[in-house]
């Protein structure tokens, strides 16, 4: 289980870049998606359920991105970074139809790397110690490599770790029902859909029952009311989240256990564990490269997720006379997860670092337990009032809405080393107080919203919308609570225009445009307030009944950073101009170009180490800019009784951090250069000579060797590109001063992609049709995290075979540097080796259907209509130069998936 | 139609006043965690604000294995202690040590968040409030004099290691005020000793403390001991200028309740505390689990509170720091028969649990003549936290009675009164005759018959070795007193047995850490001064 990242037009800022996910007019809110989110302790909090499963996907009508800031203004509070809107089906004044659909498909992951086998892993190691004499192989791996040792492994069989923790040809199932239907006063629809899917990686599995109800009924003339009320329960196991992480173990490393192969419910440990005599060893048993036995220990122990959702929206319209409508509307949103997980005793030597597990609870507990509850409440009121008339050819819409938010989340958090039972359907917290735990805690949130919108247009041709916010929020101090976005967008539909009816090639043609401010408030909770904080432990006086040494425990109280009661609204100004166009009947074709500014960022101030505070303060004080162009072209068209249509889309981004506090770089946010990019050294090449070396050491020098006379063919060399400032409120200068520091760190390329685009081909045929979807990403740098983790001088972890493409004086290259134990000279230090362009194209669906045609129904007297079949394939092919696992992630890559699926309608 | 118009729009106007007035109150949510206005209201209070102090020192001499720790740092650089192979080449050979080396950026850091600490305290406790509250006798004075206290231990270690290290001496109140100047010559030194000449005034003699409770809080021979320390500190630095072995010698005279014990309690858990203790790291075990990757503040139940003395032995536990041992100098630097050598090393070898003696089947104690330093890790008389044996509960010793003897010495010996410094050194010597396991008086190492600084330098390498980094804060400010020369040094006389090539030592850039560059890249008045000469 992964959350996706989801970006609309570039990175905004760096807290929190998340957009607005809104459900039916619900804004989601989720413990841990927002500044919080940056703690590690609250990500643990969230849990991994993405709060989007929680939506049957076979409910969902349309889903619209809104970009600018004029249309994203009704959801305002929380909008900046645009807004995804979700809207679901409803039911429409028809006959009652009851609608079903059901899907079947299979994923696997079939991204795989060469990693040595036992016998090159055996060979390889003992070389390595080889190149640095003077630093000791780990007492770990004494005798493991040496045949004449009776602890020699080399003899081992290969394991293969790959395949054992993939689950290949991954089921995953779908079915959906529902009932839709309207008469004139009411609409209706009801659904019901159950989902389940196992993971692409072992012991990972998801379920989940939905149902919905949405009805709308017109009491009188004069009011209408409606309720959406929405039931998702969902759950599975969560063991495994990092593909990469578990297939590094040493390829002599067994998985399951067997004879001489000590282990547990048929999976192999790593380390002695525990013995007859009752003492616990926890020596690795297969050399350091013995890696927790992740296919053990996630088939052994559980973490399963339960997540109930119940969102809701009750409304009442009152429309006192024709043209003005009073809406009332009320909207709940609970989704609380619990999370309950068992760590079996007897697994712990699965894992070297879970030390010797046995004394706790007393002695007599065979595991550790941990009840987790997390409830996220978000409640909602709204109150409209729209008032729409048309005069003449004027068309006026007045809007005021008043909204009133208060959100958070609670949670606890209890635990037990006192379990007495193996078996889950028995666990539960319970046990002597001493080996119990238990904390739990609050989040708060409140945000309060009027907005004004007037919009008119003039017969349909001339569109003008001016709209203002006003927006207060929990986070900043009362003076700084409220903060006011106007925002108007325009349009002409120029089709209209007595200068362009004649041009027969333009069917319709709207010129638009808009500009707009919408405010973000994402920084942690209490900012301006100064807090206390007690976790500071420490001891004074003994007490010898305790443990030796012990004392009298005490916690420390001091303040956790440095309040900033100056906090205010963070503003994304966004100006847009564009046209939409139809041409010659069958093209359709827009374009808009956009240019963001956000100022006064919520920035963490790297504030100089000689403060000595724990937690950095924050303040407005940076700006970004994110600028470029969308374009999307489609054209459709038929020949005989094909039907086709193709259509592209494109959109660039331009992102430059304009401002940071005080001009100071942090990290890689950088004035004049794109937001996080990528900062490193740059190889300037390879002694392939050790007089090479030696030359080059007479005119350079490099603060990061370690072992001075060691340097010589086949080391890399870096370029001197920058040194020590010189100006006042300067931290470089492009000066070269022959001495290779970190001041050589320069930027290597962009993390944000230039563009990203998408390919869409549609056909139709009679009852066939055929559809693909191609997206892509371009103009973008990727740290290759396979590459630094598969070569390098390992005594432990496995590499890839990618080592022996490294120089030798029988084999030299000027491209991979040799590999010396311990890497004294740095070879492998964060420079441009590591990086690769991650621009991709990627076939992402694949579809060919069938709807069987009309004679087909008569048998069964009409009664299904709209049946159709169909496979599809995801993730089929991917063009890359990239050599990682995946351009788009390298610790859990892209499943492929095949799926069949059938649709009908009675 | 045209009443309910007229009813509509008041009902509109009605809802509209309703939701622009209604409760932007409700905007103020309850904070989630107390505040500082209110929290200091109690004298119970005020004691955790100075607990947390104290505190710091668990994220200075703990396992802290998810940060780089410091370690190294400490052991590494001077001739007592070797690492076991040739890596940790930036503290064993000075080679590759630069300003982005993380255990000083990680020394840096943590001293200055107990400078920041000590500021905020110090601000708390001339609150009129704040005094208000304390009830007994002496106890505002004692927090006054532990906050000072501590601030000057960290102002000594800052001004040792890197020089023109910014001086906190105020809390930093806002974001404006952030931006330190980097401070001049001895300047943090001198505060050092003034905060100290306060602190002896303040603080209480030290059977003020009740033992089972407060056992561990400084007392007044604390300060002086530190300002002895500091005293010589600068008397090295400035060729005694301002007359501060005088000083020093003063200082000394008003530790009277110390004494010197059997050697190997000073690192045994079973003796913490003892009468030879002036100040000590309080190390504990967290009471759910000492976890040795989490640092102090992670929470109460598992962050850790223990010492870290595995990088003395072949425990796991030793993978960030390195494993050390005694070098060929310290091996040679005892007479034999001396009790003190097989205190501080010996061919016995202790395995995770600390209370057994392990033959190591690994060949890997040769390096140092097959020993294995004792230190706080000897069998029997040291502890470790029973999930993986790792972090420790036995204190560390900051400062001992013996340390501040021996720097008497020296004072008294550049003051021209021999027969006191020989006194003090003869009083080591006899205290290591009497410290055989057997109780039985040894005859090595006999009295000294005259006392010359070369005397004096070696008994410290003796008495001191491998403690806090004392041998390396010597041997620096010796040789800028003039009384050795650092540049005619090779590498085996630093303890380095590799390729010399790589035995980097440059004099003077190596009398100094680097300063950060994360200091650099975030201080504009530190850039503009530059890093310390040679980085």
């Amino acid at each position: 289980m992964q959350r996706p990242t989801v970006r609309i037009r570039g990175t905004n800022t760096w807290g929190v870049t998340e957009p607005l996910y809104v459900i039916d007019g619900v804004a989601i809110t989720e413990f841990g998606s927002g500044s919080e989110g940056g703690h590690a302790g609250n990500q643990d909090l969230r849990g991994p359920l993405n709060i989007m499963t929680m939506i049957d996907p076979n409910d969902i009508e349309s889903i619209s991105i809104l970009k600018d800031a004029s249309a994203a203004a009704i959801y305002g509070v929380r909008a900046a970074n645009g807004v995804v809107l979700i809207t679901t089906k409803k039911g429409r004044r028809d006959k009652p139809s009851v609608d079903f659909s059901a899907r079947y498909g299979i994923q696997s992951i079939t991204q795989e790397l060469n990693w040595l086998s036992t016998p090159q892993y055996a060979k390889f190691v003992p070389e390595i110690w080889a190149t640095n004499p003077d630093l000791a192989p780990a007492p770990e791996n004494a005798g493991r490599f040496d045949p004449n040792d009776s602890r020699y492994l080399g003899n081992s069989p290969t394991y293969n770790w790959q395949d054992a923790i993939r689950h290949k040809n991954a089921p995953t199932s779908d079915v959906s029902v529902r009932v839709s239907g309207g008469t004139e006063n009411t609409d209706y629809y009801v659904s019901v859909g159950r989902s389940d899917t196992d993971g692409t990686l072992i012991n990972t599995n998801l379920s989940r029952y939905s149902g919905n109800v949405k009805i709308n009924t017109k009491i009188n003339d004069y009011l209408r009311t409606g309720i959406n009320y929405r039931l998702v329960s969902a759950g599975g196991d969560h063991n495994n989240m990092n593909y990469l992480d578990n297939v590094k173990s040493a390829p002599w490393q067994p998985i399951y256990s067997g004879p001489g192969i000590p282990g547990y419910r048929g999976f192999a440990y790593t380390v002695g564990g525990l013995q007859p005599d009752g003492s616990y060893l926890n020596q690795r048993l297969y050399g350091l490269g013995t890696r927790i036995n992740q296919v053990g220990r996630s088939s052994v122990n559980y973490t399963e997720y339960t997540s109930l959702r119940n969102m809701g929206t009750i409304y009442a319209e009152l429309t006192p006379f024709s043209g003005l409508s009073l809406k009332y509307q009320v909207d709940m949103d609970l989704y609380s997860t619990k999370r309950k997980s068992f760590s079996d005793f007897d697994a712990s030597a699965f894992d070297h670092t879970a030390g010797n597990s046995y004394g706790k609870g007393g002695g007599k507990s065979v595991g550790n337990l941990v009840h987790r509850d997390m409830t996220n409440f978000n409640y909602i009121q709204q109150f409209t009032s729209n008032y729409a008339r048309s005069f003449n050819s004027h068309n006026l819409d007045l809007l005021y809405n008043y909204t009133n938010q208060e959100y958070g989340a609670e949670f606890s958090d209890m635990s037990t080393e006192y379990v007495t039972s193996k078996k889950k359907a028995l666990h539960n917290i319970g046990g002597e107080s001493r080996f119990t735990n238990t904390f739990t805690g609050t989040q708060r949130r409140a945000l309060q919203g009027h907005l004004v919108r007037v919009g008119y247009n003039f017969s349909y041709r001339y569109y003008l919308d001016a709209t203002v916010r006003r927006d207060g929020s929990s986070r900043f101090a009362p003076e700084n609570r409220w903060g006011t976005f106007p925002s108007f967008s325009a349009a002409w539909r120029m089709k209209n225009e007595s200068f362009m009816t004649n041009i027969g090639w333009i069917d319709d043609f709207k010129l638009r445009g808009g500009w707009g401010k919408l405010g973000n408030q994402e920084v942690a909770d209490m900012a301006f307030l100064s807090t206390i904080t007690q976790n500071a432990t420490y001891n004074f006086g003994s007490d010898p009944s305790r443990y030796i040494g012990g004392g009298v425990l005490g916690t420390g109280a001091i303040i956790t950073g440095i309040p900033n009661r100056e906090l205010r609204w963070e503003k994304t100004t966004t100006t847009n101009i564009g046209f939409d166009a139809i041409l010659f009947r069958n093209l359709n074709f827009s374009a808009e170009y956009y240019t963001k500014l956000t100022d006064g960022i919520l920035q963490h101030i790297d504030l100089p180490l000689s403060v000595g505070v724990l937690n950095f303060p924050s303040a407005n004080v940076a700006e970004v800019s994110n600028r470029g162009v969308e374009a999307s072209a489609n054209y459709s068209n038929r020949v005989g009784n094909l039907n086709y249509s193709f259509g592209g889309n494109i959109t660039t981004v331009r992102n430059r951090v304009l401002k940071t506090y005080k001009g100071i770089p942090s990290g890689t946010i950088e004035e004049g250069y794109p937001l996080f990019y990528h900062k490193a050294y740059k190889v300037g090449g390879i002694f392939q000579s050790d007089a090479e070396a030696q030359e080059w050491k007479s005119r350079y020098s490099d603060t990061n060797w370690t072992m001075v006379g060691s340097v010589g063919a086949g080391d890399f060399y870096f370029q001197d590109l920058r040194s020590a400032p010189t100006e006042e409120g300067t931290f470089y200068s492009s000066e070269p001063d022959g001495k290779i520091d970190s001041y050589d760190m320069v930027y290597i390329g962009k993390s944000i992609p230039g563009y990203f685009y998408g390919i869409n081909l549609n056909l139709e045929y009679k009852g066939l049709d055929f559809s693909a979807l191609f997206s892509g990403v371009g103009d973008v740098m990727k740290y290759n995290l396979v590459k630094a983790n598969s070569f390098h001088p390992t005594q432990s972890d496995n590499v890839t075979t990618m080592v022996y493409k490294q120089w030798t004086p029988e084999n030299p290259s000027s491209e991979y540097p040799r590999l010396v134990f311990g890497d004294p000279n740095r070879n492998l230090r964060n420079s441009d080796f590591f990086f690769e362009s991650g621009a991709y194209l990627r076939l992402q669906t694949v579809q060919l259907g069938y709807t069987l045609q009309d004679g087909v129904y008569n048998r069964v007297n009409n009664h299904i209509k709209n049946i159709r079949l169909y496979v599809s394939g995801s993730n089929l092919m991917t063009i890359t130069k990239y050599t990682g696992m995946d351009p788009e992630s390298d610790i859990y890559p892209t499943p492929r998936i095949f799926s069949v699926g059938i649709s009908g309608r009675f | 139609m045209n009443k309910i118009k007229y009813l509509a729009i008041i009902f509109l106007a009605i809802s509209g006043l309703y939701g622009l007035n209604s409760c932007s109150d409700e905007l103020n949510v309850d904070p989630t965690a107390e505040l500082e206005g209110d929290f200091y209201n109690s004298e119970q209070r005020m004691q955790q604000g100075v607990g947390a102090c104290y505190a710091m020192f668990a994220n200075l001499y703990g396992p802290v294995l998810n940060d780089p720790g410091m370690h190294a740092m400490f052991m590494l650089p001077g001739d007592d202690i070797s690492n076991f192979d040739s890596g940790n080449a930036a503290f064993a050979a000075f080679s590759g040590l630069n300003e982005s080396n993380g255990q000083v950026t990680y020394a840096w850091r943590r001293y200055y968040q107990l400078l920041y600490r000590c500021n905020f305290m110090l601000e708390k406790l001339e609150e009129e409030e704040v005094k208000a509250l304390y009830r007994r006798d002496g106890l505002w004075q004692a927090n006054k004099g532990e906050v000072l206290f501590l601030r000057a231990w960290a102002y000594y270690r800052l001004y040792d290691w890197f020089g023109k290290a910014p001086l906190q001496d105020k809390r930093i109140p806002s974001i404006g005020s952030a931006i330190l100047p980097p401070s001049e010559g001895t300047q943090m030194l001198d505060k050092a000793i003034s905060d100290l000449n306060l602190a002896v005034e303040l603080l209480p003699n030290v059977n003020y403390w009740t033992p089972a409770t407060e056992k561990g809080r400084v007392w007044n021979e604390s300060a002086y001991g530190l300002l002895v320390r500091a005293h010589v500190l600068r008397a090295r630095h400035t060729k005694n200028a301002n007359g501060d072995y005088a000083k020093a010698i003063t200082a000394f005279g008003k530790i009277t309740s110390r004494e010197l014990v059997t050697f190997h309690y000073n690192f045994s858990v079973h003796h913490e505390n003892n009468k030879e203790s002036l100040f000590e790291f309080q190390a504990s075990s967290a009471p759910a689990m000492d976890n040795a990757w989490l640092d102090n503040d992670f929470d109460v139940n598992i962050g850790q509170m223990g010492a870290q003395y595995h990088y003395f032995t072949n425990h796991w536990g030793n993978y960030m720091s390195g494993k050390y041992g005694p070098s060929l100098k310290l091996r040679n630097a005892f007479e034999d028969g001396d009790p003190r050598k097989a205190e501080t090393f010996a061919p016995i070898f202790t395995n995770v649990n600390g209370n057994v003696n392990v033959p190591q089947p690994y060949p890997s104690w040769d390096k140092f003549g097959g020993n294995q330093m004792q230190k706080y890790v000897k069998p029997g008389h040291c502890e470790f936290e029973r999930d993986w044996g790792l972090s420790s509960p036995n204190n560390y010793r900051l400062m001992r009675y013996a340390d501040i003897k021996l720097l008497a010495a020296e004072a008294y010996l550049q003051t021209n009164q021999p027969a006191l410094a020989l006194k003090e050194v003869n009083d080591i010597r006899e205290r290591a005759r009497r410290s055989t396991p057997d109780g039985s008086i040894s005859s090595v190492p006999a009295d000294l018959t005259a006392v010359t600084m070369q005397d004096i330098m070696d008994e410290r390498l003796r008495e001191l070795a491998g403690e806090d980094g004392i041998r390396w804060t010597d041997l620096r400010s010796w040789h800028r007193a003039g009384y050795i020369d650092l540049s005619t040094w090779t590498a085996s006389d630093f303890g380095f047995e590799f390729d010399a090539e790589n035995f980097r030592l440059s004099i003077p850039t190596h009398l100094l850490f680097p300063i950060p560059k994360r200091e650099l890249d975030t201080n504009p008045l530190m850039a503009a001064s530059g890093n310390n000469p040679g980085y």
